[in-house]
């Protein structure tokens, strides 16, 4: 259970990025989270929801995109999306992979509210 | 609306300071061994089987890393190297501060070799880089062959592999042939071992390899 930790530091960096600006005019945090990050989505939303409850950040809402796990094979030069976090070429078992998402864990966006600026 | 665009890694501040420690290491010539594993695989009688072949010719220091108790630590504190207990109080992994603060405690200059040994879990340690050099994930055989792939991240940024408890393997039904191959589909450039810390097979080739990891 790191998901506390994990939403602890996204609020931490959201803060750090939003200091010059009224928290009332923060709509929400978009964060990548990779389906094969190790991170479970429901409890880092949950753990923000109760850290941010009570402050001033408490309208404030998490998105989270989940990438899926995608694998591209240089053997047979196709890209696969492969659930189980497998790095093996589903189509031609090669071992020869590059893994292209499913493993992110990073803030990309912090939206405002019209009147922000 | 307006957005601001951002790519700020969630775990930049835990990275800054594995860094800094990795960077530490370097200098110091140490070479460092982050042992991950389910609670009760082996992590600390690989450690003491460890030591027990290397403490005479390499200067080997161990971070110990638990919820509770220092139990793990008095275990090691046997064989006579400096030996610093973290206890997390109930949080699942270690983080690169937490081995950074028990640093203060060693002094690493003549140290060749670092192991760390990371809260018992197959889950949440592999998404803390702590400024190790290898990452070795132990898999136990009374585990089950499938651990690989019920657990990937903690296989996928591990360098090492190691089956332990080779020895339980006529009384358990694991196959060490699947349990080998899962892990190699999780990811294909693992070094893998076999090994059984309280019969001592397999322990000779695991002991090679550390020693053309340590810098003389």
């Amino acid at each position: 259970m790191h998901e506390a930790s994990i939403a602890q530091h996204i609020l931490t960096i959201a803060r750090e990025l939003t200091a010059d600006i009224r928290p009332a005019s923060i709509e929400s945090v978009h964060v990548k989270i990779g389906e094969s990050s190790g991170v479970l989505a429901d409890s880092v939303q949950f753990c923000f929801d109760a850290m941010i409850a009570g402050t001033d950040w408490q309208h404030v809402r998490l998105r989270i995109d989940r990438p899926p796990f995608r694998v591209h094979c240089r053997a047979c030069r196709t890209t696969s999306h492969n659930e189980l976090g497998i790095a093996l070429c589903p189509q031609c078992g090669s071992a020869d992979t590059e893994i292209l998402s499913g493993q992110e864990m990073a803030i990309t966006e912090i939206h405002l509210k019209e009147s922000a600026t | 609306m307006s957005v601001i665009t951002v790519e700020r890694k969630i775990l930049e501040k835990n990275d800054e300071i594995a860094a800094h420690n990795r960077q530490l290491f370097d200098r110091h010539g140490t070479f460092v061994l982050n042992i991950v594993s389910s609670p009760g695989s082996g992590k600390t009688s690989l450690i003491e089987a460890t030591l027990e072949s290397i403490r005479d010719r390499i200067p080997t220091a161990v971070i110990e890393g638990d919820v509770q108790t220092d139990l793990d630590a008095q275990r090691v504190a046997k064989y006579n190297v400096p030996v610093v207990q973290i206890v997390t109080h109930g949080a699942c992994h270690l983080e690169a501060p937490l081995v950074r603060d028990a640093l203060a405690q060693i002094d690493l200059a003549p140290i060749r070799l670092l192991i760390i040994e990371n809260v018992g879990n197959l889950v949440c340690p592999s998404s803390y880089d702590l400024g190790e050099a290898v990452r070795v994930v132990v898999v136990s055989t009374t585990e089950g062959d499938d651990k690989p792939l019920k657990y990937p991240k903690m296989f996928r940024t591990s360098h090492v592999l190691i089956i332990n408890k080779i020895d339980l393997l006529p009384h358990v039904t694991c196959r060490v042939d699947v349990l080998r191959d899962n892990a190699l589909r999780i990811n294909p450039n693992l070094t893998t071992f076999e090994l059984s810390c309280t019969t001592r097979e397999g322990i000779g080739e695991w002991i090679s390899w550390i020693d053309s990891k340590i810098r003389r």
